[in-house]
């Protein structure tokens, strides 16, 4: 009965932390004079406080054995790895060379308004 | 001879993880599900980096302009962190037969998901008025032209018999065709265009018709009247002839991410049914725990996706 009770204090609090870092995230929301990239960067680092509290209390994590670590890490390396992986060549580089305008110009001398800007970019 | 003595016999069976098979299978599954969204999210992120203008500075397409309501997606957060500790505290009472109060806290857990769906559905009807949906949404001044031409035609086909019967339908539809042949003669370069459009708007002769036209169409396409189903006056948010660069890209992005996180709310629901259903006709008893803490599983899976969702689509500006 005494673990039970502690389990609900358990719940209780983390149910608080998360409602106090959601209305972090919305407060960073409004905080228009900030850079963009440091809201980003606080409001995914809160993002990433919220996840673990659910994780390590709400799923029990905390409290499993060995298996966790061997069933989670294939899927967490996976995907990091994935945008990682795709980041050369659409996030850095491609867009860069190829400006909207460029692309806009180009499917209008076509005559094919009716292209979006990617479409054009494969040419 | 015994199978051990053989060269090639399989090593002796040992005793599985010290945890249920339902709750090891649901765990590999939740497995998958990880893959699944984080391909998905990965790839939001990388598209979203490189939405970019012509000087390499960021162009994804602001929450002003795409309608993002930053306070309903809050508001579902809430929801969901709310209905994720409702749940483990639901498989705390039912695992120390405090039954009745189990069978409470899951019902709210379902009135959660309901309500979660509700403010997702408010949000979609604000984007589907607007037509912020994918392969809709213009993306350059000449596509913003085609489509208000197109939105006119519409009405002034489908709105006549409203607006007057078979005079009012001729006088629109002569009308519409004058206003597409001048907008098409000028389709030479998007400088051309833009300016004749401009041109016209100002004009005596047919700056009101364009802009009756543009408001029929676009009242029309918003399905906005009133209670006595009369057209009602636009506001600024409501104009046909605007673009988004990369608006297409943004509302594929929003409605597959959110959409198939919905589709995890309803499944959840669905989970969630069996044991309201034997709760409410048989009682709880014991051997629902494991079922309720499996369903639990599931559900903080859900919620952890949406933890990442909030920021990435209604906060961050990047």
């Amino acid at each position: 009965m005494a673990d039970h009770e502690s389990h609900d204090k358990i719940y209780i609090k983390v149910f608080v932390a998360l409602c106090v870092f959601t209305v972090l995230s919305a407060l960073a929301d409004l905080a228009k004079e900030a850079s963009p990239g440091v809201v980003g960067v606080v409001v995914l680092a809160i993002a990433a406080a919220k996840a673990a509290c659910v994780m390590l209390f709400f799923m029990h994590l905390k409290w499993e054995r060995g298996w966790k670590y061997v069933l989670l890490a294939p899927t967490t390396i996976l995907a990091i790895g994935f945008p990682i992986a795709l980041m050369p060549d659409i996030g850095w580089s491609y867009y860069h060379r190829v400006p909207t305008e460029t692309m806009i110009e180009a499917g209008h001398d076509n005559d094919s308004h009716g292209e979006t800007a990617t479409d054009d970019g494969d040419h | 001879m015994s199978h051990s003595s053989h060269p090639t016999a399989a090593p002796p069976l040992q005793m599985g993880l010290q945890l249920a098979n339902s709750k090891l299978c649901l765990w590999l599954f939740l497995g998958t599900e990880i893959m699944f969204f984080t391909a998905l999210i990965g790839t939001y992120i990388v598209v979203r980096l490189s939405s970019v203008d012509a000087e390499g500075n960021g162009a994804w397409p602001s929450n002003e302009i795409t309608h993002i309501v930053t306070i309903a997606g809050a508001i579902n957060t809430f929801v969901l962190i709310g209905s994720s500790w409702l749940v483990v505290k639901a498989h705390e009472e039912i695992a120390h037969g405090k039954y009745k109060e189990g069978l409470r806290d899951l019902l709210l857990v379902f009135a959660c998901a309901v309500l979660f769906l509700g403010i997702k559905g408010f949000e979609y009807q604000g984007k589907w008025t607007r037509d912020i949906l994918p392969g809709r949404i213009s993306e350059t001044r000449l596509q913003a032209v085609e489509k208000a031409v197109g939105q006119i035609g519409t009405v002034a086909a489908l709105d006549a018999e409203n607006l007057g019967g078979d005079a009012a339908k001729t006088e629109l539809a002569k009308e519409h065709s004058q206003l597409e042949n001048l907008l098409r003669q000028e389709k030479l370069t998007l400088e051309v265009m833009e300016a004749k459009v401009v041109t016209l708007a100002n004009s005596q002769s047919y700056g009101n018709q364009i802009a009756s036209h543009v408001m029929m169409a676009t009242i029309y396409h918003d399905r906005t009247r009133d209670e006595d189903g009369n057209l009602v006056p636009l506001d600024h948010e409501h104009h046909a002839a605007y673009y988004i660069p990369y608006g297409n890209l943004f509302a594929s992005c929003y409605f597959t991410i959110t959409g198939f996180h919905a589709i995890h709310v309803i499944v959840g629901m669905i989970i969630f049914f069996f044991p309201l259903k034997k709760g409410l006709t048989q009682g709880l008893d014991e051997s629902d725990a494991q079922y309720v803490e499996n369903a639990g599983l599931y559900w903080h899976f859900v919620d952890l996706v949406w933890i990442f969702l909030f920021p990435l689509i209604y906060i961050v500006q990047f």
